[in-house]
């Protein structure tokens, strides 16, 4: 048994033409890339990967993020699944529609506004997914939802998706 | 992120690192406010005289490419509030120039122009007269090659150069800085005013496959040396 991981990097990020995070870079002494993902809109980034060796289980969404401006506050990050199989679901890819979401709020842990934090998503609304099929990965930050009351952007600076392969 | 034109005495130029006839440019815009005049925001010409302007006619709202001694060609219904691609495609005196919003197929039409040979690069307003541009542009590249169709449309969907031969200049823009990415040097000089920053087009930085991680077996961890002595693996 082990655990498989796919890294979901933000410069690969693709978006709706809508509510989509910025591109950031910062960073004195090496760069710091990111998705700047607005406190007071929903904005979403998404990403495509293939469920190699999936076997069975939830998936985790682990995202890392700092705060632009705040040293407090909580963030409420959320994920949604589209799952497909290839050459058997009839499903047109399209039009197709995203599960149910799952959410994690993460509290900013203070003392220095820009470090960095780890909120996990454990994704139950699988979809249906099999090994091998083509999942579609959005991840959002709620910010309309009243427990997300960070002030100021929440960068993602990289998130993995990971599974068990039995 | 992208740059944030909204005076005159803002626009970014240079004249290093200028093509020749032969030329290709791709951008994003954005129009937050129509101006009561035409706009240039690229223009790729020479230094007096005359210009050769991509931009804005604010006077029916259409997306234009502009030149001297020829009214305008234009290339699509330009509108408030949403990102739009931009490029143009110089072969000598043959220009093919397109636009379309960000979920849209690109629009295109062609021109004859004068054959001049640029000297300046302006990003934010016309080399030789004072259409500026009220908004925001990122991720301009340059080359001094002709593309094809399907070549513009693959630059336009990421930030990053895909090709990188021929390339003359990168100003993704991201940040407040003149710097060319292209590896050339041929950084940007701001005018009197300063820009700011505001949020970019919907693109990624570049398009890329999520990585892949499966574990695997350790290998033995307890090899042989030739005396005979134990000693940790390491691969």
């Amino acid at each position: 048994m082990a655990t498989v991981t796919q890294q979901l990097d933000p410069g690969a990020a693709q978006f709706l033409s809508t509510a989509f995070p910025a591109f950031v870079r910062t960073g004195a002494n090496f760069p710091v890339v990111g998705l700047a993902f607005d406190a007071t809109l929903d904005e979403a980034a998404f990403w495509l990967i293939r469920a190699v060796n999936y076997g069975s289980g939830n998936l985790t969404i682990h995202t890392d993020w700092y705060a632009d401006v705040a040293s407090t506050g909580d963030v409420v990050w959320e994920s949604k699944l589209a799952v497909i199989t290839p050459d058997t679901d009839t499903q047109d890819v399209e039009t197709k529609a995203l599960a149910t979401l799952n959410t994690v709020t993460d509290t900013h842990l203070g003392t220095v506004g820009q470090r960095l934090h780890r909120a996990i998503i454990t994704v139950t609304n699988l979809d249906a997914l099999a090994a091998n099929d083509d999942v579609w990965v959005k991840l959002t930050r709620n910010a309309v939802n009243v427990a997300d009351t960070m002030a100021g952007d929440a960068i993602l600076t990289l998130a993995t998706v990971s599974y068990s392969d039995v | 992120m992208a740059v944030r034109f909204d005076l005159e005495t803002d626009a970014y130029t240079k004249t290093v690192g200028i093509p020749g006839t032969t030329y290709t440019y791709t951008f994003w815009f954005y129009i937050p406010v129509y101006r009561s005049f035409w706009s240039g925001i690229v223009d790729v010409g020479p230094v007096s005289g005359v210009w050769q302007y991509f931009g804005i006619d604010a006077y029916d709202a259409n997306i234009i490419f502009a030149w001297s001694a020829n009214p305008h060609i234009n290339l699509a219904p330009s509108a408030l509030g949403v990102w739009f691609r931009g490029a143009v495609v110089r072969n000598g005196t043959a220009l093919t120039a397109y636009a379309g919003q960000v979920q849209n197929a690109l629009s295109s039409n062609t021109g004859t122009i004068n054959g001049l040979t640029p000297e300046k690069l302006s990003i934010g307003r016309a080399v030789n007269n004072n259409e500026w541009f009220n908004g925001r542009v990122a991720a301009f590249k340059l080359w001094d090659a002709a593309f094809t169709t399907p070549e513009v449309e693959n630059e336009l969907g990421q930030y990053q150069p895909r090709r990188t031969t021929n390339l003359l200049a990168f100003h993704p823009f991201i940040g407040t800085e003149l710097t060319d990415y292209s590896g050339g040097g041929y950084d940007l000089t701001a005018s009197s005013t300063s820009t700011v920053i505001e949020d970019g087009p919907p693109i990624p930085w570049r398009l890329s496959s999520p990585r892949l991680i499966i574990p695997s077996p350790l290998p033995s961890l307890t090899p042989v040396n030739p005396s005979g002595a134990f000693f940790p693996f390491f691969p």
